[in-house]
């Protein structure tokens, strides 16, 4: 369509038009074949065309040879290769006419037909490391790392000037309005997977909207940390964080060592009463029983257990302890001076070493002192 | 002969040269312009190859693909005072190649600089409703959208599309991170000092827990064991009730001997007794009472 201005436009002529004069706009191929066909005649030196191959062969064959191998390696030209990976781009006169796919093709050669190759499948990456604002007017360290992959080759080839800078500007603005409507401790803590996904899916809608024919195929947060100035303080934050573990995890021990000890304790201060009122019963059951028994044979003879009983008990009792017999009646206003103490400490020393010792002092005589005559008194009593 | 050759040579270049004055090829990515002596006589090429008469002709091709400028950080006020750096994008496509021919005489920097201020009074207008905390938040479209609105009409006479306006930078001023990075500081000093109170806190609620548990345990323990302890001596004077009561007066003489027996019959006791006594009756005399 191209090939023609529209009619009427005085001063525009097709340089072929003269000789197709009845034809319409011309298909383009149609005009290249016939261009070949000149071509042909002119180089073959055949007959037709201009008059040119009028003359002799010798020469014009010589110099069409030469020609034809020109116009042959020119042709190859347009041979070209699309990998696997890629899609083929055909511009005819800068118009696009073909979207080749992976394989060997040919295009018209140079300068009627050109090619782009697009790479759709290689993942490109790149990293942009900024400090921004976060919603509570907090500033926090983010380096991004953004991969794509030119999805669509058509859309990429011609839509927008410089792709690539475009997804930079746009990733840029992305991750600073996602982090922008976050809290810092949401984007320090939790919200890093929430973060990646919402900026992935504003990069590549605002993407398509431009129709730049890129894909983001991934996007990662490296980094995100807190500036460098106020990083001592975060450490600190953290390090609480894990002091407030500690310190609960200290109070558990001590519940779990205090408890169960307590729990045994108790299992045994309930059990030394059991043993202790198993004890005390048996204890009555069995004096009980003995004065029962006893009582039975005093009441046969009351008067010889009696004395009986008396007279065993003084005496074991005498027997095992250190005695002094005084006898202080018709001895007037004689004083007695008693060594209580000495005699107590001796006692404490037989006691010790073992041997009995009896020590019977009888009508010892002495100066008297109220303190001694006290003494007395109440040794005497 | 010679001739002849050579001729189909030149008449080859010259035609050549003929076909490459009258024709001209525009680009997927391109727009293109034919003026006749600076006047416009056609604009809306497709890609393909057009022609065109030598020297009689003039093209000018144009950017068809989206085109991005980008601003430099400017400062605008918030509605509460405060200061914002801000930098921005405006991407645009040229669709009237006339339009914007006459409108920028083809330079791109003129698009750049008239859409730049327009964006710039848009945003400015934006900013000074809102808190820093609102604009920060914002979506970034929520605010190029009503600039967009506003800049249609100067970008129309431009012969270009606005495609977007977008926000990239929103910071403070250098001179305030200082205490931005301070407020931040202490807001980590309180997050820690917080934090470690509540460790004290869940601590002592723990330990007073134990605690409790184990004086309640102690209690409990003590309750239960006075109980049995009770019950014992319940018993034991009940059965000592029961045989002594049989005789009370010998119970009292027996017991009271038991109790001699018991505390009196050590070695460090000292007893010094009257020779009077009953168990000495026959100690000064043997004759009968």
């Amino acid at each position: 369509m191209a090939w023609n201005e529209p009619g009427g436009n005085p001063g525009k002529r097709n340089p072929w038009g003269s000789n197709k004069p009845e034809q319409g706009p011309p298909d383009l191929d149609e005009v290249i074949r016939n261009l070949q066909r000149r071509l042909s005649a002119l180089f073959g030196g055949g007959t037709g065309g201009r008059g040119t191959g009028s003359g002799a062969p010798g020469r014009g064959f010589g110099l069409g040879t030469i020609l034809l191998a020109l116009a042959t390696i020119w042709a190859f030209t347009g041979l070209y290769r699309v990998d696997a990976a890629e899609r083929g781009i055909i511009l005819r006169f800068g118009r696009h006419v073909d979207t080749t796919l992976p394989g060997l093709h040919w295009h018209m050669p140079w300068p009627i037909e050109t090619k782009q190759i697009v790479n759709t499948a290689a993942i490109q990456s790149f990293t942009e490391q900024t400090r921004m604002l976060t919603s509570d007017e907090n500033l926090v360290d983010i380096n991004m790392e953004v991969q794509f992959r030119s999805a669509n080759a058509l859309d990429f080839a011609f839509n927008v000037y410089k792709p690539e800078d475009t997804l930079k500007e746009v990733s840029e603005s992305a991750i600073r309005e996602v982090i922008g409507r976050s809290r810092l401790d949401s984007v320090l803590e939790s919200g890093r997977l929430d973060i990646v996904t919402r900026t992935q899916e504003l990069i590549q809608r605002t993407l398509d909207a431009y129709k730049t024919g890129l894909e983001v195929t991934a996007v990662n947060l490296q980094d995100v940390r807190v500036p460098n100035e106020v990083a001592p303080a975060q450490a600190d934050a953290i390090k609480a964080r894990e002091d407030r573990e500690g310190k609960s995890l200290a109070a558990q021990a001590y519940s779990n060592d205090l408890v169960p000890r307590a729990r045994g304790n108790a299992a045994r201060q309930v059990l030394d009463a059991q043993a202790y009122k198993a004890k005390k019963v048996a204890d009555a059951e069995g004096e009980a029983e003995r004065f029962v028994k006893l009582l039975a044979e005093y009441e046969r003879a009351p008067g010889v257990t009696r004395e009986r009983l008396y007279i065993e008990t003084i005496e074991r009792v005498l027997r095992s302890s250190r005695k002094v017999l005084l006898d202080t009646k018709g001895d007037g206003g004689n004083l007695v001076y008693l060594p209580i103490d000495k005699l107590l400490e001796q006692g404490r020393r037989v006691q010790r070493a073992e041997p009995e010792a009896t020590v019977t002092i009888e009508g010892t005589t002495t100066t008297s002192s109220p303190d001694v005559s006290d003494r007395r008194s109440r040794g005497t009593r | 002969m010679a001739n002849r050759g050579f001729l189909t040579i030149v008449a080859l270049i010259v035609g050549a040269l003929l076909v490459s004055m009258s024709t001209f090829t525009v680009r997927e990515t391109e727009l293109a312009m034919k003026l006749r002596f600076g006047e416009i006589v056609r604009a809306d090429y497709k890609p393909g190859l057009h022609f065109k008469a030598p020297f009689y002709h003039e093209v000018h091709k144009f950017e068809r693909r989206i085109t991005t400028r980008n601003y430099p950080s400017e400062q605008f006020l918030t509605s509460e005072g405060k200061i914002l750096r801000i930098d921005f994008y405006i991407k645009w496509r040229i669709v009237d190649v006339g339009r914007y021919y006459i409108g920028t005489g083809g330079s791109e920097d003129t698009v750049a600089v008239r859409l730049g201020s327009t964006v710039k009074d848009g945003i400015k207008g934006v900013i000074a409703r809102r808190t820093i905390q609102q604009v920060v938040a914002a979506e970034r479209t929520e605010f190029t959208g009503e600039i967009l609105k506003a800049a249609e009409t100067k970008v129309a006479e431009l012969g270009v599309q606005l495609v977007d306006v977008r926000v990239k930078k929103i910071d403070l001023p250098e001179e305030v991170s200082e205490s931005v990075f301070s407020r931040m500081r202490q807001d980590f000093d309180r997050q820690a000092k917080q934090l470690r109170a509540e460790g004290d806190e869940n601590a002592e609620k723990l330990r007073a827990e134990a605690d409790r548990q184990r004086t309640e345990i102690q209690a409990n323990a003590y309750r239960e064991s006075e109980i049995i302890k009770g019950e014992g001596d319940a018993r034991a004077a009940e059965i000592y009730a029961r045989a002594y009561s049989r005789n009370s007066e010998f119970y009292s003489f027996y017991r009271s001997l038991q109790a001699y027996d018991k505390s009196l019959g050590t070695d460090s006791d000292v007893l010094v007794i009257g020779p009077d006594s009953e168990f000495f009756k026959y100690l000064k005399r043997a004759e009968r009472r």
